[in-house]
C-alpha cells in the first residue's frame, strides 16, 4: 500500500516541506556554501523525477530546480558534504563526507567513513558543517 | 537547457543535500495518505510497517 501511494501521480509534488529545511538552506547559502540538492528517483514512479523538480521550484525557487541533480549513485557528483539519511554506495569513493540525517530508519546506521556525522534536525546539521573553508 | 551558476563553484563549497526525508516529509505525507485511505481505521507509523525509502528493484 505505502508503495502504491508513493507510486500516485502527485504524491511528489505535494511533499511538505521538513520543518526548518527552508531556513536552514537559506542559512547555509548565506555562508557562502553552494547548495545543489541531490536526489535519487523511485524507479517504479514515472512521475517522481518530474515532481521532485516541480517541487523544488515551487518550495525553492527555480534556481534550485535547474541545478539539482537527480541520480540512483550518489558518489559519482563532487561536492564537500552530503546531508542524506541514508548511506551512499556507488561506483566511486565520494569526494564528500556524509552527515546522516536521523530517520527511524537508520537508528543502527554506524558513523563509519564517510559518515562523519548524525543530525537529528537541520540546526544540527548547520553547526556540523559550519561555512566553507 | 543550461544550468547557469552565478560564481564559479569549487568542490570544497558545494553542500548535496537530499530530498525525501531531508528537504521534505516523506513519511509523514506517507502516513497522513495512508491514514486517510484507510477512513481512519487505523494508524500505525510508517516506520514500524515498511522503510519508504527501501530500493525497489
Amino acid at each position: 500500500m505505502c508503495r502504491a501511494v508513493m507510486n500516485s501521480p502527485g504524491f511528489y509534488a505535494d511533499l511538505p516541506p521538513m520543518p526548518g529545511a527552508v531556513e536552514a538552506v537559506a542559512a547555509l547559502e548565506g555562508r557562502g556554501w553552494h547548495v545543489v540538492v541531490l536526489t535519487a528517483p523511485l524507479s517504479s514512479s514515472r512521475t517522481c523525477a518530474a515532481e521532485k523538480l516541480t517541487w523544488l521550484s515551487r518550495v525553492f525557487g527555480p534556481d534550485m530546480a535547474r541545478r539539482a541533480v537527480i541520480a540512483k549513485d550518489k558518489t559519482l557528483p563532487r561536492g564537500r558534504f552530503l546531508v542524506d539519511d541514508r548511506p551512499q554506495s556507488g561506483l566511486l569513493s565520494p569526494t564528500w563526507q556524509q552527515v546522516l540525517f536521523a530517520s527511524p530508519t537508520n537508528r543502527d546506521v554506524p558513523i563509519s567513513d564517510p559518515i562523519v556525522a548524525r543530525a537529528s534536525c537541520w540546526g544540527e546539521v548547520l553547526d556540523f558543517v559550519g561555512s566553507p573553508d | 537547457m543550461t544550468a547557469r551558476i552565478s560564481t564559479p563553484a569549487s568542490d570544497s563549497r558545494i553542500l548535496f543535500v537530499d530530498m525525501a526525508g531531508v528537504l521534505c516529509d516523506l513519511e509523514a505525507a506517507l502516513a497522513a495518505r495512508m491514514f486517510e485511505l484507510s477512513s481512519g481505521r487505523y494508524w500505525v507509523p510508517v516506520h514500524e510497517r515498511v522503510d519508504p525509502k527501501a530500493p525497489l528493484d
